[in-house]
């Protein structure tokens, strides 16, 4: 049997609405994780999308994510962002919750594991804004400035809003 | 024995051809594709473009699309391209090609499809690199969407304007589980 190097370790369908999800499973096992989520709906309209790190399962609550990521809108000029020394990355803003609006996207994390290192994210996705007139997506990256292992990705929306029926996060790890 | 999850489903590929399709490459099996993309040896200008197929095997080309592209490049300013109602999921899926001042080295680029077997809207992202002329490179990263709920099978290489006859190009398609 062909075996693949894309290994699924997690994955988390929402079913009925809540406030938050979380990946499990990095270890050493690999050195690269990726995630893909898809069809991430609020269930109130026009809400960002966040990720911290979790620590021994915990989210990593401290102010120590930094971000830069360039935003493309089909509305206006792109933005730039850079964010330092917040308490969490902030992945796409204003995600809408109407038929056919959703977050899309592909994660990757680096250094998980490594208790000496910080622990590295970069992403792109798309996504419906709250309005259903704008494609909105970033594409960047972002580090934990702390130099500890984490283990997973906690996921949730702003103003602590629920994630809707549906909307799926997977881990895998990219093998060795 | 861990068995992967990035699944090849399959390839298609041709050479001295203006456009190609893949067709029945997605289905309910996958939620997520991911597209590897190359293309070589272009006589003319040339943008390749990408379209979706639906499952009556057409090619969706009204003006149902939405797309934002960033246009990196060695050479000067990135370029911004966003448009509404546009007729392709993506109007630069590998950059471009300046045939007059080029290398003719072409380029590859990764896609991923977001949902198309589903009566929803597609959501797709693309990144690839090329070089474009001698001794220039562009890249893009760009995001796009289907605003019909048509099921969404296949996809199609084609141009915009511009009839250059490429080497080969090769779509590599893969389910990612």
């Amino acid at each position: 049997m062909a075996t693949g190097s894309l290994i699924k370790i997690d994955e988390e369908i929402v079913t009925s609405a809540v406030a938050s999800v979380t990946l499990t499973g990095i270890d050493s096992t690999y050195d690269v994780y990726m995630v893909k989520f898809e069809n991430v709906t609020p269930v109130t309209d026009n809400k960002d999308l966040t990720l911290q790190l979790t620590t021994s399962g915990t989210p990593d609550t401290s102010s120590n994510y930094d971000y830069a990521h360039k935003i493309l809108r089909t509305d206006t000029t792109f933005d730039n962002t850079g964010v330092t020394n917040t308490d969490k990355f902030t992945l796409v803003s204003g995600v809408g919750n109407a038929t056919g609006e959703n977050a899309n996207g592909v994660i990757y994390c680096f250094n998980f594991d490594n208790a000496s290192e910080y622990s590295f994210v970069t992403y792109e996705m798309s996504a419906f804004n709250a309005d259903l007139t704008t494609v909105i997506g970033s594409t960047g990256g972002g580090t934990l400035t702390v130099a500890q292992a984490t283990d997973g990705l906690y996921f949730f929306n702003e103003s602590s809003d629920n994630f809707a029926s549906g909307s799926t996060f997977t881990l895998y790890g990219l093998k060795k | 024995m861990a068995v992967g999850n990035l699944e090849f489903i399959k390839s298609a590929s041709g050479t001295s051809i203006t456009s190609l399709s893949v067709t029945d490459c997605f289905s309910a099996s996958y939620d997520v594709y991911a597209i590897k993309l190359d293309a070589d040896g272009y006589n003319a200008n040339s943008l390749l473009t990408l379209q979706l197929i639906d499952n009556t095997d057409t090619t969706i080309s009204t003006t149902s699309y939405d797309n934002a592209n960033l246009l990196l490049r060695t050479d000067t300013t990135y370029n911004e391209l966003r448009t509404t109602g546009d007729t392709v999921l993506f109007s630069r899926v590998i950059g471009f090609f300046d045939y007059n001042n080029g290398a003719r080295e072409g380029g590859s680029g990764i896609i991923y499809i977001f949902n198309p077997y589903t009566a929803d809207y597609t959501f797709a992202t693309c990144q690839s690199s090329s070089q474009f002329k001698t001794g220039q490179m562009t890249g893009q990263k760009g995001i796009g969407v289907l605003k019909t709920t048509d099921v969404i099978t296949g996809f199609h290489i084609t141009q915009d304007a511009y009839t250059a006859t490429y080497s080969d190009i090769n779509a590599s398609v893969f389910g990612v589980k």
